[in-house]
């Protein structure tokens, strides 16, 4: 499923996150749901391309966001992050 | 953002060999909502039997609202998108894609301070898109590009490059070749390091705007680099793409 081994990072995902955000996830601040880490969705690390997506943290490699999408429906799990930050100017 | 983004009709109306294996595929897509330098696309190819591959895809041509825009995507030879868009895509045809995404890797004229772009490969993608939109603004920022590419015949954008170069505005290109150096060769050689950071780039206290596109191990490298030389980890902005199946 996952067959890439050298990850991409948030900004190749945020096309597809972006059918969940009406705001630009790459401009978002993301904490960390293992350690606590909080940085640009930019940075996480993207491992995946079609069907199913997963990125981790940079700092401690953990699972922050699943994404699998099959025929129509998609399915984002959160259950790695803590905190996603916007700002109203993004 | 203008609500969500959805998938539009892109249509071919150029293809454009840069170098072998790279292309520069030009579209019209009717209700593009205009982009900003740095900004990418997906592509979604659908298969007779529902199979699903995207992709992301660097926007090329300069910032602004035309509904003409350019993509330049390089051959991953196991990839399922890029030999499609490669081989099997001919003028008029059309594809599906979304964008413009990512406000994140972005660069616009107005922004104060110098901008340092480090381009590895097909990396130069987006890094063109703001010199191009920097060239259009008459923008009076100073730009330094460093451009690594494994051999001469592998320089994307090499005319244009120069065009930029010899118009005397500020910009400043530095190649650098890593596997085949031609005789005669004035630029630099090998991978770039810190030495070669600290001679061809801004110093931090003229604190730059830095943009690194290029493989993950390539940005990944650059990126340390940069913060070990003073480089606030704030003020630097990578994007990676898909393995080329060497490390430059």
């Amino acid at each position: 499923m996952i067959e890439d081994i050298v990850p991409l990072d948030g900004n190749a995902a945020a096309g597809r996150l972006g059918q969940f955000f009406t705001f630009d996830v790459t401009l978002a601040t993301i904490t960390c749901g293992h350690c606590a880490f909080e940085g640009p969705l930019a940075e996480l690390r993207l491992y995946g391309r079609d069907a199913a997506i997963v990125l981790r943290c940079r700092h401690c490699d953990a699972v922050n966001i699943r994404m699998l999408e099959a025929g129509t429906s998609v399915n984002l799990d959160l259950s790695g992050t803590a905190r996603i930050t916007t700002s109203a100017a993004s | 953002m203008n609500g969500p983004l959805r998938w539009l009709l892109a249509t071919v109306s150029q293809l454009h060999e840069e170098t072998a294996g790279v292309k520069t595929i030009s579209f019209d897509v009717p209700g593009w909502r205009g982009h900003m330098a740095g900004q990418h696309v997906d592509i979604r190819l659908t298969a007779e039997d529902g199979y699903v591959a995207q992709r992301s895809y660097s926007l090329a041509s300069p910032a602004g609202t035309d509904p003409r825009i350019q993509l330049t995507v390089e051959r991953v030879d196991d990839g399922e998108v890029s030999p499609f868009l490669l081989d099997e895509l001919r003028v008029g045809d059309s594809i599906e894609l979304r964008g413009p995404i990512g406000g994140y890797f972005t660069w616009s004229p107005g922004t104060a301070g110098p901008l340092m772009l480090i381009a590895g490969g097909s990396g130069i993608a987006p890094l063109m898109s703001m010199l191009r939109t920097r060239a259009l603004a008459s923008s009076r920022a100073t730009a330094r590009l460093l451009y690594s590419s494994r051999s001469e015949r592998h320089i994307i954008y090499r005319g244009e490059l120069d065009r930029l170069r010899r118009a005397r505005d500020g910009f400043v290109l530095t190649h650098t070749l890593t596997r085949e150096v031609p005789d005669g060769w004035t630029g630099e050689r090998g991978r770039i390091g810190r030495p070669m950071l600290m001679q061809r780039g801004f110093a931090p206290r003229e604190r730059p705007h830095v943009f690194v596109c290029g493989p993950t191990p390539f940005v990944d490298a650059i990126a340390d680099h940069l913060v070990a030389i003073g480089h606030e980890e704030s003020s630097i902005r990578t994007e990676r793409f898909g393995p080329t199946g060497e490390s430059k």
